[in-house]
């Protein structure tokens, strides 16, 4: 087995021992996503990359940020990523419009030499999970989601900005999140941890 | 809060689209119900998925420098600042034991971390020393991205001197970081203050190490971390056999005629021994043979060699 082939949850581990090693490779392996996801939410190459070292620098100082007993490393990290990206968003106090979610097939330019085939096919399989169950969503639904989720914006927030009642928004992204839930077979797991 | 208003708040608290007061209410009400627990749960591993929706994005090379330049300092900046970067909380099962050492007050610039390290290679001639003990392979450490906060101080040690081959693999320090959690619940004695001096030396330019190699049938295994500048050196061992009545250990320095005795190496019950040894009492060091030997108790002369090896203060 190479390093490369380590798991996330393995690499983490090594983190907390301070391995500077493991850590490099967590960021090769995720700096595409991570950058990914901020520039989702910020449209901003500069304001995106100082959210992508931000997250992995502060991952670095506090790695017990990261709780292996809670659930994968990845969807930590990513949500992390997101979290980070809309609170710069809502510090500027900029708001950005929805965005079409990207079309199948769209350009990931995932290091394929941090990443290992078997890895990069799960990854695959994911992502093309949880983009073919959004296009399913009636549209409103899916904007609902993502203006909530990618967008940083509240409910209301969203109410406002779509000139929709309240009640309207959160029927939307209710039923969103419930198709979501079964289209992703999360209905089955017995804990939050996939 | 009733269940009824908090299932119509749950996705949106997962997907971060509540105002703060109404997101605190809701993860309150979660907190004290659980079936509602459990659609918080079920909401946030849905949640959870959504970035992955989103393509990647090459990251600019630059940035990768700039991210791994910075923790590169940072790691390697001082003692004092690695220690000051210590979590509050440690990994579970890990225990923190943040030495206060005076060295953390004499702040030192490191050599920027060289990955991966280069195997060991060189091996030194055996020129001196009765004890026919095969030659070591030293390498140096300082400046190699070993060098070590705290928290991990004890994990490294044990990486270094607990596993074959000095493999310093993803894969060795995974185990010793295993192992290490098992025995951060319980602590040899004078493990830690042998790690705690193992660190420091570690984190100092200059620094070299070792695997002592063993006498023919001797099943121990060891190491040395030397550092000439400090004339300080950490020896460990592991998998030694108990003494035996009237039997002791002992560390020996040798050159030549010179010989110096660095005292005696007490093994625990599970044959661990650790010592830190300061050589400028005797002015050791460079080219000298170091020496684990078994020797009657009191010292007839007739010693038994058990692990050895020379010190050299840079790759030949
Ligand atoms: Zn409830």
């Amino acid at each position: 087995m190479t390093e490369l082939e380590r798991t996330d949850e393995e690499l983490a581990a090594l983190i907390a021992a301070r391995n500077e090693i493991a850590f490099r490779i967590v960021y090769d392996r995720y700096a595409d996503l991570v950058y990914g996801v901020a520039m989702r939410v910020l449209a901003d190459p500069a304001a995106a990359q100082d959210v992508v070292q931000d997250v992995f620098l502060r991952y670095w100082r506090v790695p017990t940020s990261f709780d292996a007993g809670r659930g994968r490393f990845m969807s930590w990290l990513l949500s992390v990523a997101r979290n980070r990206a809309v609170d710069e968003v809502r510090s500027r106090g900029r708001r950005r419009l929805h965005e079409s979610p990207p079309a199948e097939g769209a350009d990931d330019p995932v290091d394929e030499g941090a990443v290992d085939p078997a890895r990069l096919a799960v990854l695959s399989s994911e992502r093309h999970e949880i983009r073919s169950a959004l296009r399913q969503l009636p549209d409103e639904q899916r904007e609902a989601i993502e203006l909530a989720y990618f967008g940083g914006l509240t409910q209301q927030e969203i109410a406002e900005q779509l000139r929709t009642p309240l009640g309207t928004i959160k029927t939307r992204v209710r039923l969103g999140m419930r198709k979501l839930r079964f289209a992703l077979g999360v209905e089955t797991e017995s804990t939050g941890v996939l | 809060m009733t269940c009824e208003e908090f299932l119509e708040n749950v996705d949106a608290l997962a997907l971060g689209a509540l105002a703060p007061e109404e997101a605190a209410a809701t993860e309150q009400h979660a907190a004290g119900c659980v079936a509602c627990a459990r659609e918080l749960r079920l909401a946030r591993a849905v949640a959870e998925r959504l970035p992955l929706s989103t393509p990647a994005v090459r990251a600019p090379a630059a940035l990768r420098e700039r991210v791994l330049a910075a923790v590169g300092a940072e790691a390697g900046g001082s003692e004092a600042a690695v220690f000051a970067q210590l979590p509050a909380a440690p990994p579970a099962g890990l225990a923190v034991h943040a030495p206060v050492s005076a060295e953390a007050n004499n702040v030192r610039e490191f050599a920027r971390p060289q990955l991966p390290l280069p195997e060991a290679d060189s091996l030194a001639p055996a020129e001196h020393g009765e004890e026919p003990v095969p030659i070591s392979a030293w390498r140096r450490v300082a400046g190699s991205g070993l060098r070590v906060p705290a928290l991990a101080a004890a994990v490294m040690v044990l990486a270094l001197f607990g596993l074959a081959a000095w493999s310093l693999s993803l894969q060795s320090q995974l185990s010793a970081v295993k192992h290490q959690q098992a025995l951060a619940r319980n602590p040899q004695p004078g493990f830690l203050p042998a790690s705690q001096t193992a660190l420091t030396l570690l984190a100092s330019q200059h620094t070299v190490t070792s695997e002592l190699d063993p006498a023919q049938s001797a099943t121990a295994t060891g190491g040395v971390i030397w550092n000439p500048d400090k004339k300080q050196c950490v020896v460990l061992v592991q998998r030694l056999a108990p003494p035996g009545d009237g039997q002791q250990y002992h560390i020996w320095f040798s050159s030549g005629d010179d010989k110096w005795d660095g005292g005696a190496l007490t093994p625990d019950s599970t044959g661990s021994a650790y010592r830190v040894i300061d050589m400028s009492r005797w002015n050791v060091g460079e080219g000298y043979h170091l020496s684990i030997v078994l020797q009657p108790l009191p010292d007839n002369g007739q010693r038994q060699a058990v692990l050895g090896g020379d010190l050299h203060a840079s790759l030949q």
